[in-house]
């Protein structure tokens, strides 16, 4: 899988590089008719104004992350929460939310991306932790999942946290229930594998009894599988003893902190224009239950 | 530094794994590719075919993709290894396509004539295959051989694809936990250079030794 994902960076970055060819052509474009447009200008220096005059926002995201960020197999265009809020911000910038390059990016090189500038923020399911943060900066988040476990339909014995104690259980390598999981429930066989996908067809094929993630992630790969499997809301303690919370937010380069407040009072402004919320009814809103208020801005 | 320190433990754990999937790779490649090597200088046409049939699957198909076949295609066939077998198993198959081609360009080298001396003296063709081509051919190969075993350590790499807990697999991990993927990955570069030179060793005083016996 790692070296299929190679190839696939390689991929969307060839195609990342003929997009930008054509997104360079329509910013001149939109540059022109940006005039007109009403964005507003940064002082000079700032990593808004390199993006403003550069005329595109570069944003690493997840292409495999079903309702977050994904590759729709037939039309080819990125879909989800995370590209929505990414194009949100190009628009913001911008003026146009077609003046945006996405680089597809993964667990394990968000943080190198960020320190090379190789992208202007990471949108891709990113929630902080002490270590990431001393690699990179935060703003946000932009959405509170808990985590939870999913178990094939015919499951019966997976219903509560201890139960996952004596079964095979897959997560993510880096992902917070990497760590949760032992904590919780310390007997838990761990099936660590890189990518969610993994995890899926794992689950699917029975190798392992349960996936945990936070619940968001787990009801997006449930909407790629209708009718195959369950979700258990097996609510993780983490090491404080608080319940366990994914905080996705933006990823950003350490030390930019106009750009993080830029960032966190964009934020604010579309959870208050009702933005977020449009944002996220057409995507995790599809699957999840209830309705949701915006996150608090914590970082 | 103090990164790998904190993390020799599991470091250790990552280290034993790969050296328990070259051991068993190697052990089973050797005893697989000996008989596919014999397969494809059998007198039997059909026999031939068939390692030739193996050959050209094994050595042809990259080995993630088996890796990735093996571990997420059979189940769909209703059948279930646990990782680690199924990571071991399919190096022992893809290796022993490369042992056996280079174990076979050490059989041609045996002359005729010696094959012609043994049966007139009574061999049968399998004793002549035991007691005169074989011992030949593997010290005729000692060196390209060795180079299949350096092949087998870093493709063990490819395990940490289906989650295998080895040196890459852990290296991963813990760089993806640490935020720190050069000084982490670094090490691990270190322990497969430091793997391989131990066994490089080993072959050289096995080449010395059949050195002298020729």
């Amino acid at each position: 899988m790692k070296f299929m994902k190679r190839s696939k960076i390689f991929a969307s970055l060839a195609v990342a590089a003929v997009f930008a060819l054509g997104v360079n052509g329509s910013a001149v474009g939109a540059e022109h008719a940006g005039d007109s447009a009403a964005v507003k200008a940064y002082p000079p220096g700032t990593a808004m104004a390199k993006i403003q005059k550069r005329g595109k926002l570069i944003v690493g995201v997840k292409v495999d992350f079903p309702l977050f960020g994904l590759r729709n197999p037939v039309t080819g265009k990125l879909e989800g929460m995370d590209i929505q809020l990414a194009k949100g911000i190009a628009k913001d910038l911008t003026g146009s939310a077609d003046n945006i390059q996405f680089v597809e990016v993964n667990s394990g090189n968000r943080e190198v991306f960020l320190q090379q500038h190789k992208v202007d923020i990471v949108i891709a399911t990113y929630p902080p932790n002490p270590k990431r943060e001393k690699a990179v900066d935060f703003a946000g988040p932009y959405l509170m999942s808990p985590i939870g476990t999913m178990v094939n339909k015919d499951n019966t014995t997976i219903k509560k946290v201890s139960d996952l104690n004596g079964k095979n259980i897959c997560v993510t390598k880096g992902s917070g229930s990497e760590t949760y999981v032992p904590l919780n429930a310390p007997k838990a066989k761990l099936v660590v594998f890189s990518t969610m996908t993994q995890c899926m067809e794992a689950l699917a094929q029975r190798r392992v009894d349960g996936v945990t993630t936070t619940q968001s992630i787990l009801l997006g790969q449930m909407s790629q599988n209708p009718g195959k499997f369950k979700l258990v809301p097996t609510e993780l303690l983490n090491t404080a003893g608080k319940k366990a919370s994914d905080n996705d937010s933006i990823g950003l380069p350490k030390g930019e902190k106009a750009l993080h407040d830029y960032l966190d009072s964009y934020l604010k402004k579309i959870f208050a224009n009702g933005e977020w919320k449009k944002m996220y009814d057409s995507t995790l809103g599809t699957v999840m239950p209830g309705d949701v208020a915006p996150p608090p801005i914590l970082y | 530094m103090t990164v790998l320190l904190s993390h020799l433990g599991e470091f250790a754990w990552g280290i034993a794994f790969t050296v328990g999937l070259v051991v068993l790779g190697w052990i089973g490649a050797m005893i697989l590719g000996t008989v596919l090597a014999m397969m494809r200088v059998s007198p039997i046409r059909t026999v031939r075919v068939v390692a030739a049939a193996y050959i050209l699957v094994f050595r042809n198909v990259p080995i993630p993709v088996q890796m990735v076949l093996f571990v997420f295609g059979l189940p769909l066939l209703g059948i279930v290894f646990p990782l680690f077998p199924s990571a071991a198993i399919v190096l022992v198959m893809y290796h022993a396509a490369f042992v056996c081609e280079t174990l076979r360009s050490g059989l041609n080298a045996v002359a005729v004539g010696e094959l012609e001396a043994s049966r007139s003296l009574g061999f049968g063709p399998f004793g002549t295959m035991r007691h005169l081509v074989l011992p030949q051919a593997f010290a005729a190969v000692v060196q390209p051989m060795g180079n299949v075993l350096i092949l087998l350590v870093k493709n063990t790499s490819v395990a940490a694809v289906v989650g295998v807990a080895e040196l890459t697999f852990t290296a991963d991990k813990i760089a993806i936990e640490e935020v720190q993927a050069f000084a982490v990955l670094g090490g691990a570069a270190v322990a497969y250079v430091v793997i391989c030179l131990v066994l490089k060793r080993f072959v050289a005083s096995l080449e010395r030794r059949v050195a002298f016996s020729k």
